[in-house]
């Protein structure tokens, strides 16, 4: 009768991991450090649950705070679902299933972590805050006001919804959620679908707004010629086309190497703009 | 001006400060912030046209690992006011930008440096069992000290910094300022040869030359070329999914 009623009194009730969720999202990125990243962001979260968890026992408690504050570091939407993991594994091992060792918390967070940030990043950044920007800043350019904000508000419903809803997943499934929801084939193809919208749209954006002429011209016959006309007579934007290209190989060949890029293009144009060849 | 330019440094704080990150994520993006520093100066369709320029250069901005690239905030932040206020050609603005969005990695780094005093800390404060300082140290304090951080430069920034763009302007050759037009407008290519990378995947790169030589024949809006990107993806995963049948 007692044990039962201690039991009541420890559990994570959803106020509890609504609060957790929520501290996580406001933190996450605030105490980033250069040795543990978001080490502290992930122990905010979990401190009033770890000690409602081991209320009865302040060791294990201290246990648990300091295996908190260790190096950590995830996607902050998809990672949510680490913290619900933890949470119920946490409470497993509190309510005395001696299966689940301090190592096994441990070495789940660390191994999911990684792909997490790998997966996540890529949808939520490359896909979610991306394409919308490129359907939307266009109208933005023409003066639209509205049309500013609707990429943030797409990205915030994603990213809040998904989150929580991860974050609930891992803690009611438990460790096995996560092998489950990145071996789905469907998250591939969607993925997938994703990458060629974004593709063929920066296509259609880098066509758009990527601005390079020449007015270079010189005296053919009795014809004056512009080499702008020859080019755009071989193929549109052929100018454009050949700089993006050129600097996406340039980043795949020598790696993200933006202030070379920036340099390099500065420098050049400036130089082509004084001899009267941009 | 002061008003203004505290409003504008706090607004650069709300943006990089990442309290609440999912909801900093979207309020940092240039063409938000344009509307913001708008509404700030009296401007706002000013302010949007220069934020949706400078966001071209940062259409991929992806932070993989908490490493920003560079900082788009600090470059609109900083180069829209002076835009706005010396009436800047908009490929010019991006160009200005361009140097403050790599300065802001340096402010990214330096926030980094200063926490780690906040780990060090957390130690001890489980150590001594002290949980809710050891929250405190977690959020508030690093929140409100790395405010400092962004809050000042971009204040001094907007305070004088038009003044010194103006100086520049008005001492520059014309030409030296054409190059950089010219620059601005080269630029957001790497903005999308950055997202190409971050799409990964090198035997999709045939979807960008479709798109960009479909739109530069028939030149339609945006939202069509999304349609025309759907159906194509589509159709694509069609195809995929019959080779996957035949394979099991």
């Amino acid at each position: 009768m007692s044990t039962e009623l201690i039991q009541k009194d420890n559990k994570v009730t959803r106020l509890d991991l609504f609060k957790a969720w929520w501290k996580w999202t406001l933190a996450v990125e605030v105490p980033v450090s250069f040795d543990r990243m978001q080490a502290l962001a992930f122990s905010y979260s979990l401190n009033k649950i770890l000690r409602k968890i081991y209320k009865d026992d302040p060791e294990e408690l201290n246990r648990a705070m300091k295996r908190h504050v260790q190096m950590f570091n995830t996607n902050a939407d998809w990672g949510s679902i680490i913290h619900g993991i933890v949470i119920s594994m946490e409470e497993e091992r509190a309510a005395g299933n001696e299966e689940i060792t301090p190592e096994i918390i441990e070495s789940l967070k660390v191994g999911l972590m990684g792909p997490l940030a790998g997966i996540g990043d890529s949808v939520d950044q490359g896909i979610v805050a991306t394409i919308p920007l490129a359907i939307f800043v266009p109208m933005a350019l023409e003066g639209n006001v509205w049309a500013a904000f609707i990429p943030g508000i797409i990205y915030l419903l994603w990213s809040y919804g998904m989150s929580w809803f991860l974050f609930n997943r891992g803690y009611q499934l438990g460790k096995t959620s996560v092998l489950n929801i990145l071996g789905s084939g469907r998250i591939k193809k969607i993925i997938d679908i994703a990458s060629i919208v974004g593709l063929f749209m920066i296509g259609c954006l880098s066509a758009a707004y990527v601005k390079v002429s020449t007015p270079l011209e010189f005296v053919s016959g009795t014809d004056v010629v512009t080499l702008q006309g020859i080019l755009d007579g071989m193929l549109p934007n052929l100018l454009p086309f050949a700089i993006v290209m050129g600097m996406y190989f340039y980043i795949l060949k020598k790696g993200p190497k933006y202030l070379n890029i920036i340099m390099y293009v500065l420098l050049i144009s400036i130089v082509l703009t004084f001899f009267g060849i941009l | 001006m002061v008003v203004q330019s505290a409003l504008i440094g706090l607004t650069y704080w709300i943006a990089m400060g990442r309290a609440q990150y999912f909801f900093s994520f979207a309020f940092r993006k240039p063409v938000v912030l344009g509307v913001v520093i708008g509404l700030i100066l009296g401007d706002v369709q000013a302010g949007l046209i220069y934020g949706a320029t400078i966001q071209l250069l940062f259409m991929g901005g992806i932070e993989a690992g908490g490493n920003i690239p560079s900082d788009q905030a600090l470059a609109a932040c900083i180069a829209i006011p002076a835009a706005i206020i010396n009436n800047l050609d908009p490929q010019a603005a991006l160009a200005l930008a361009v140097p403050f969005g790599v300065l802001g990695v340096l402010i990214n780094n330096v926030r980094r440096t200063v926490n780690t005093f906040f780990t060090g800390r957390s130690d001890k404060l489980v150590e001594e069992k002290k949980y809710d300082m050891l929250s405190l140290y977690s959020f508030s304090i690093p929140w409100l000290i790395n405010g400092l951080l962004y809050f000042t430069p971009v204040f001094i920034a907007t305070l004088f910094g038009p003044d010194v763009v103006e100086a520049f302007i008005n001492v520059i050759p014309s030409w030296a300022m054409d190059g950089l037009a010219n620059a601005g407008g080269i630029l957001p290519g790497l903005g999308f040869a950055l997202t190409i990378v971050i799409l990964g995947r090198k035997q999709y790169l045939p979807f960008f030359v479709l798109g960009f030589f479909m739109y530069s024949v028939l030149g339609f809006s945006m939202l069509t070329g999304a349609v025309f990107a759907v159906t194509i993806a589509m159709i694509v995963s069609l195809f995929k999914q019959n080779d996957d049948e035949e394979e099991y």
